[in-house]
């Protein structure tokens, strides 16, 4: 969240000797707004009326992935489940949102409206790619297709925040041409302004065909809030 | 972690400069304890808040409209036109990254395209543009020297745009830097930035609406991501993520702007892995602009008579596209319910509604009806077979009659039967207080030893002399 606290003057403590029981708790409110000041990093200037002031712009809506630490993941991914070789259709799974990958979503704007969508970072031309093998991602037929359920997903509201306002996406399958995008999670106007959120639990599935080659298959996908 | 440190010292020389003179010791190691308590309550507290201080600052990247319009609501977050066809408006966007490392990102305008939902998604970068993403060009250097952004922006230094009367005609330029100026004017789809922790960019756009854009609303976004860095560790199959943030553009030709909604679905469905039900609810929008409105899902009881729940939420729906809107509920133990959508939305001045059909929906626990139904049949089978072992065992199938020569006592004649006295008494259908006299005829076991003594088998029973009392009657003893 982008906080700026702008401070106008310095802050000038009355300088009247008092009781000894008194100053203490005199000091104890000073050091206690002073530790409010300096913690929320910002400026801190005097008023002759001691008066703080701080000015919250609002900032922008984010979205990351973070570990259980809430610190950003340098390399987020989505193992799926391996797969022997098969004559028959198969298929594997995997989870977006796990408590060392969590989707996090920010919101800092004074609006309460956004959606988490995923997509193929390559279009929906993109394949799942190993060495020179490919499978599709988005074929309704029997070539490959990803399924994606986030009605199973869990949304944790992250500090004092609440969840009203949210939907889950519901079960939607990758279609090339027809669903290249598919809706994780949507706030609607009662949602939390400002507000942040943690995702976990979304349903991978991806249908793998019969004779698909060995490897290890990767596909860059994209997850946009906006 | 600083306001800790600096509350300490503030508070330590505070100590000092209210330490009156001439303290003796008592109040002085009052005072050392009241310094302590302080310091104690200053650390706990910048402790507590730098903690939250960390977290709130941490907001990964962001990306905003740098000129937001006071006058037009929400225009802080998105960027809010109504531009003609032919139109070109100069504009800056805001590039933010607020996370506590270094970020290498781009940035690009892009087209919205429907979600799985019918939502709002934003193109990929590498699919092309046709719309709203194809509109906007950004300026992230300044233009070639001489030339300078004047008053009127970009638009007007590159002829997009007639010039304000006011404003002065640039000087004539060599072909050179025309040449310079013209591939500047050009402007760049995608930009690609550097930014430190914390630190922030404007970045000057002119969004042009091509002379055939038709009435009603465009969207798009311009977005950031991260620049991709190819991860060498991954094992196995995978998808690899990348996070994208968007600033929603909505440009809306001036024109006949038609709103108009259906509720097209409705439905209700019992979720696959939680314990949960999902009411789906799928809204078409045939106008030509967003529609923000708001829908209503009410839950009756209707066994108990009582409002169960009521979803509300309030969203928008994009022109031309079918928004399917999901609620989530915990699947009910038993009952039977009703469902109903209602939709509300504003066209203008009119509160237009449409409302669903009534789904009635039973539930019962078939699980627990099983198991409490197969525990009910178990208790009565084992009921029946208790019954029917007691008749058994007060039947008196195999005895035979005695008759007693004597008054006597049901315990001594239990006692010489071998059986309980209570036995005898059930068989032989006695009552309190549950005398035999001599004459009388009962029924005996086989082995008893009345019989090795006398044997009478008795056509016709004799009545049973009436008792005065309830407990066994004592008379004499039988020989």
């Amino acid at each position: 969240m982008n906080v700026r606290h702008h401070l106008h003057r310095v802050h000038r403590v009355a300088t009247t000797p008092v009781k000894p029981h008194h100053s203490y708790a005199a000091l104890a409110v000073v050091t206690f707004v002073f530790a409010i000041a300096l913690s929320s990093q910002s400026s801190v200037v005097a008023s002759n009326q001691t008066q703080l002031v701080a000015v919250i712009n609002p900032g922008a809506v984010g979205s990351d992935i973070v570990d259980a630490n809430g610190n950003p993941v340098a390399n987020p991914s989505v193992s799926m489940s391996s797969s022997p070789f098969s004559f028959d259709p198969q298929v594997a799974t995997g989870t977006l949102g796990t408590p060392s990958q969590k989707v996090r979503i920010t919101n800092a704007t004074n609006m309460a409206t956004w959606s988490l969508t995923i997509a193929a970072t390559s279009g929906n031309a993109a394949l799942w790619n190993s060495g020179s093998n490919t499978m599709d991602y988005n074929d309704p037929g029997t070539a490959g297709r990803l399924t994606i359920d986030a009605s199973v997903s869990t949304v944790t509201p992250t500090n004092s925040y609440t969840a009203t306002g949210l939907a889950k996406g519901s079960l939607s399958s990758f279609n090339q041409g027809v669903t290249d995008s598919i809706t994780l999670l949507t706030a609607g106007v009662t949602a939390d302004k400002p507000g942040r959120w943690d995702v976990a639990g979304v349903s991978l599935t991806q249908s793998i065909p019969a004779y698909q080659a060995p490897g290890s298959y990767t596909i860059n996908m994209s997850l946009t809030v906006a | 972690m600083t306001g800790l440190v600096v509350g300490f010292l503030f508070s330590s020389m505070n100590m000092v400069h209210y330490q009156p003179f001439g303290t003796n010791v008592s109040v002085e190691n009052m005072n050392i304890k009241a310094r302590v308590v302080a310091t104690i309550f200053t650390v706990a507290v910048a402790v507590l808040l730098a903690r939250q201080s960390s977290a709130m600052d941490y907001g990964g990247i962001g990306v905003r409209p740098a000129n937001p319009d006071p006058a037009v609501p929400n225009s802080t977050s998105w960027f809010l036109y109504s531009l003609k066809p032919g139109e070109a408006k100069n504009d800056a966007v805001e590039v933010e990254n607020n996370s506590a490392a270094a970020e290498d990102l781009v940035v690009y305008a892009a087209d919205s395209t429907p979600s799985s939902d019918g939502g709002f998604a934003l193109k990929q970068q590498s699919e092309q543009m046709v719309g709203v993403g194809s509109w906007v060009r950004f300026y992230p250097d300044a233009p070639p020297a001489p030339s300078t952004i004047g008053a009127d922006g970009i638009t007007v230094l590159c002829g997009i745009a007639p010039a304000s009367a006011d404003v002065p005609k640039s000087a004539a330029l060599t072909k050179a830097q025309s040449d310079a100026l013209a591939t500047w004017c050009q402007g760049k789809t995608l930009v690609e930035l550097s930014l430190k922790s914390m630190d922030s960019k404007n970045v000057p756009i002119v969004v042009s609406i091509p002379a055939t854009a038709d009435v009603g609303e465009h969207s798009g976004g311009i977005v950031i991501q991260k620049k991709a860095v190819q991860d060498q560790t991954q094992q196995g199959s995978a998808v690899i993520l990348t996070t994208r943030v968007g600033a929603r553009i909505y440009e809306t030709v001036p024109g006949t702007i038609l709103r108009s909604l259906q509720l097209e679905q409705f439905t209700i469905a019992r979720n696959q892995k939680l314990p949960e039900l999902t009411i789906t609810v799928g809204i078409r929008n045939g106008g030509n602009v967003s529609v923000d409105h708001t829908t209503t899902v009410e839950v009756t009881d209707t066994l108990l008579h009582r409002h169960d729940k009521k979803f509300v939420r309030d969203i928008q729906a994009l022109p031309g596209q079918e928004l399917v809107t999901n609620f989530a509920t915990p699947l009910p133990k038993f009952g039977r319910y009703t469902y109903h959508a209602v939709v509300t939305y504003n066209d203008g001045d009119l509160v237009k509604t449409l409302s669903s059909a009534v789904i009635t929906k039973w539930f019962i626990p078939w699980v627990e009806v099983g198991t409490g139904g197969g525990i009910l049949v178990i208790l009565i089978a084992g009921l029946i077979v208790l019954v029917r072992m007691r008749r058994k065992k007060y039947s008196g199938n195999g005895w035979v009659p005695y008759v007693l020569d004597a008054d006597t006592s049901i315990m001594v004649l239990a006692e010489r039967s071998g059986v309980e006295w209570n036995t005898l008494a059930r068989v032989n259908k006695l009552k309190a207080p549950y005398a035999v006299t001599k004459g009388q005829t009962v029924m005996v076991p086989p082995g008893s030893s009345l019989l090795q003594k006398k044997t009478v088998v008795v056509k016709k029973k004799t009545p049973i002399a009436k008792p005065k009392k309830r407990t066994p009657a004592v008379t004499k003893k039988t020989s």
